[in-house]
């Protein structure tokens, strides 16, 4: 890293956002609530962000010999809005060769790499700041994946097929499938978002024939409280 | 709690996808559209809408046009005008070269050209086609990924839009079949929620991974 890309490492901290206006996750809640319960981390201001991305793509250019490559790419988001997600600061750690999608698998191929994040997040590792001329420990923390629908089904082990696919309504909403078309459908699924007497809610011509919406938007859960449901069915 | 958001979803993927299923069942593309016989099966058991039903007349089935889908005459108005499509440089590829006229059918659309087409065109390519009240639920879910899409963004904006987008999709369910509604459908209605905690789509969206795998940067 040369010592002008080291110094804006620490830009997400010394960038004053205006008030209610958002151009970089640093602007971000989720940003702001990950430094304010790890406040030891946020501290040091080269402590990196970090995001991962996976996506399957065929390297030879042709559906006629099938295979399926799966790079996994880590980018950095401490640095400006010009310099974050380009080229140069995304990170290629690994790639998964396979034939086929490594479906649920995936968290096997991708134990080091979590290995590796873990060991930088709890004890860090000894760095050269090239712009400041001293030795430091650099900690890293994954903020988020990013993924296609299918890929997103993989990574967080949440069916993302079915009626069930949404993962933010989950079981709370009332998918159905299609009698003849035979696949799941998400009509008149959003109801219960609309504010309380909204008059789409009580329309009973215009969407599922005959249905009166009487739910409310139910709250996103949390991931502790996701992580306890889970604990329930055990393994 | 540590991490808000764990798993983002992928604003380029949605809007292909929300993009090819308007597009395909407004221009009655064959083997694409939603709008297909088993549909109109479906209809007729979940929604009251007679003028959608198949008509069955002695040993004949037909399909009445539905309001949503574009006149022969009209679909080449809109193929033709494509054709003729130029753009800023810079701004989008050359949509016009993808145009098959014979076949009445757009071939190798990439995701951007989606991108552009969902933001830019669809207002423009189906006003006076369509009647007014499908052309205004068109528009709006296109102003709604060009906002979401914004590199600068307010946060009572995305409240604002938080609310819009599930009457969007409401004004959809009245237009187009149930069939219309795959998951992928579901999805922009939790879109302004990632946005407020996670920042602008450009950081969590798929365009810069994807274009790092084709580039051959690896």
């Amino acid at each position: 890293m040369s010592p002008r890309t080291a110094e804006q490492m620490t830009w997400h901290q010394s960038y004053h956002a205006v008030d209610g206006v958002m151009v970089h996750p640093s602007d971000g809640e989720a940003w702001k609530h990950f430094n304010s319960v790890h406040p030891h981390f946020s501290a040091e201001s080269r402590n990196v962000h970090l995001g991962l991305c996976t996506d399957g793509f065929n390297p030879f250019e042709s559906f006629v010999a099938p295979y399926s490559c799966w790079p996994v790419i880590m980018t950095v988001y401490n640095l400006p809005p010009g310099m974050c997600m380009r080229p140069e600061f995304m990170f290629l750690s690994m790639v998964i060769p396979d034939p086929s999608s490594p479906g649920r698998n995936i968290d096997v191929c991708l134990r080091p790499l979590i290995d590796e994040l873990t060991q930088l997040w709890s004890s860090g590792s000894l760095t050269y700041d090239i712009s400041r001329k001293h030795n430091f420990v650099i900690k890293a923390a994954l903020m988020w994946t990013i993924n296609d629908f299918p890929a997103y089904g993989m990574v967080s082990c949440w069916s993302t097929h079915g009626k069930l696919a949404c993962p933010y309504c989950m079981e709370n909403n009332k998918a159905f499938t299609l009698t003849n078309g035979g696949k799941a459908s998400f009509f008149d699924c959003h109801h219960h978002l609309l504010p309380p007497n909204h008059k789409y809610r009580k329309n009973k011509n215009d969407f599922f024939i005959g249905r009166v919406e009487k739910d409310v938007a139910s709250r996103r859960l949390s991931g502790e409280e996701l992580f306890d449901v889970v604990s329930k069915y055990g393994g | 709690m540590t991490n808000l958001l764990c798993h983002n979803l992928d604003v380029m993927h949605i809007e292909r996808n929300v993009f090819e299923n308007i597009f395909n069942t407004v221009m009655d593309v064959k083997g694409n559209t939603k709008d297909n016989i088993k549909s109109r099966l479906d209809v007729a058991l979940f929604c009251n809408c007679k003028n959608m039903e198949l008509v069955c007349d002695g040993s004949r089935v037909a399909k009445p046009r539905a309001s949503f889908v574009l006149e022969k005459n009209a679909q080449l108005l809109v193929y033709k005008w494509l054709k003729s499509l130029r753009f800023h440089d810079g701004h989008a590829s050359n949509i016009s070269r993808l145009v098959n006229m014979e076949e009445c059918r757009l071939y190798g659309m990439k995701n951007h050209d989606c991108h552009v087409f969902m933001q830019t065109l669809i207002p423009l390519a189906f006003r006076d086609l369509l009647p007014k009240e499908i052309w205004d639920a068109l528009t709006e879910i296109s102003h709604f990924f060009r906002d979401i899409c914004s590199s600068k963004l307010n946060v009572d904006h995305i409240e604002r839009l938080e609310k819009n987008i599930v009457e969007t999709i409401c004004k959809l369910e009245m237009i187009f079949p149930p069939s219309f509604f795959d998951s992928i459908e579901h999805l922009p209605v939790h879109l302004p929620f990632e946005v407020k905690v996670g920042g602008p789509v450009q950081y969590r969206w798929m365009y810069p991974f994807e274009r790092l795998d084709i580039t051959g940067a690896m």
